[in-house]
């Protein structure tokens, strides 16, 4: 046992405790008296934000996270559409598109092929021109005289391959002029 | 009148090779061009000698020279057109074109070939036309010969436009075309 050593101990204690009491006191005391508004005045924000090394603060931040806590839908619905399109230059932006290069994509011959021709002529006066333009008493006896020759042909050549009890498909054309899944 | 499925299937069979009914009006509507024409022709001249030098000329007594005049005639009158366009008068009456056995364009050689091979078709009854009626690909002797075929090569479409126009200018009947798209390639235009 070492009396002076436990002596010291205690007192030890009971200063630190006195200690502490004080400084609570005096911190809160300080807090009080401080006008945190005049305290911000007098700080040059500038001056700290040239400190800041944001490019290293920004690598600290979780971009995704934040981003899953921005609510996407109530920050649109906050825009006013109208006004930002107001301040858009239409012409300019039009001006900006290479119309050439946007064709060039296009494929003119699949759009022909999805053009409902019979609907067209039907819906518009462009089957009036074309027959007013074109037709006459030689062109539509031309028209007939093919036609009905081309069915005579069908007519024909169906029973000469019935009575040949030929059930193979032939060969439609030449094959530069007839695609092979038509003949196959 | 057309019916509107008959037309679909005019647009749907150009670049096919044409039946033997089609080919063979052509060829009577040919013979029957080019024989009216050097008939007139013959008759002209005789006319004209006649009117020059006061002499009638009897083309019967001139049967070597008749004969050669005619062959040369039709020579240039089915060789010509068909190397230029690849359809004769007849042919293009009837909306038919002769191409290569490819389906590529007639030259000037190969329907020098057909022409003069024309003739060998007819010898033993017409022995060389029977594979126009038999034959896969629809082809006469002279075709083999010639390497050439015969195609529908008319403008079904357009004459399909002309059918629909006047289906919609008489609104009686509904005799419109189905609704379904067109063929990306419909026609072999001449």
């Amino acid at each position: 046992m070492d009396p002076l050593g436990d002596l010291g101990r205690r007192v030890e204690d009971a200063v630190g405790g006195v200690a502490q009491t004080v400084a609570d006191q005096v911190v809160e005391q300080v807090v009080r008296a401080l006008d945190v508004d005049e305290l911000l005045d007098r700080i040059d924000v500038n001056a700290l934000l040239d400190r800041i090394d944001v490019g290293r603060l920004l690598d600290r931040v979780d971009v995704e996270r934040l981003i899953d806590r921005v609510d996407v839908e109530r920050l649109i619905e906050r825009v006013d559409i109208d006004a930002l399109l107001r301040r858009v230059d239409v012409d300019a932006l039009v001006g900006r598109i290479d119309v050439g290069a946007i064709v060039d994509r296009v494929d003119v011959n699949e759009v022909v092929n999805r053009v409902d021709l019979d609907e067209l002529v039907q819906q518009t006066e462009l089957g009036a021109i074309v027959a007013k333009s074109t037709s006459g008493l030689a062109t539509e006896a031309l028209d007939v005289v093919r036609s009905q020759g081309v069915g005579l042909d069908v007519f024909f050549h169906r029973w000469i391959d019935r009575i040949l009890r030929r059930h193979d498909r032939l060969p439609a054309g030449p094959p530069l002029l007839v695609p092979l899944e038509a003949t196959a | 009148m057309i019916a509107a499925d008959t037309i679909e299937q005019d647009v749907s069979l150009q670049g096919h090779y044409a039946g033997g009914i089609t080919r063979l009006a052509a060829f009577a509507l040919d013979m029957g061009a080019s024989g009216l024409v050097y008939v007139v022709a013959l008759a002209a001249i005789s006319y004209g000698i006649q009117l020059v030098t006061g002499i009638s000329v009897d083309w019967g007594n001139h049967s070597l020279f008749s004969v050669i005049t005619l062959a040369g005639w039709v020579f240039i009158y089915f060789a010509y057109p068909w190397a230029t366009s690849g359809k004769s008068l007849g042919m293009a009456v009837l909306g038919l074109r002769v191409v290569r056995s490819s389906g590529a364009l007639l030259n000037a050689k190969h329907a020098a070939i057909r022409t003069l091979a024309l003739p060998l078709s007819f010898l033993l009854f017409g022995l060389g036309l029977v594979g126009i009626v038999i034959g896969r690909e629809r082809r006469a002797l002279h075709d083999v010969i010639a390497d050439t075929a015969v195609v529908y090569a008319w403008d079904a479409r357009a004459a399909r436009l002309r059918f629909m126009a006047r289906s919609t200018e008489t609104p009686a009947p509904q005799a419109t075309v189905s609704s379904r798209p067109p063929r990306a390639r419909d026609a072999v235009e001449g």
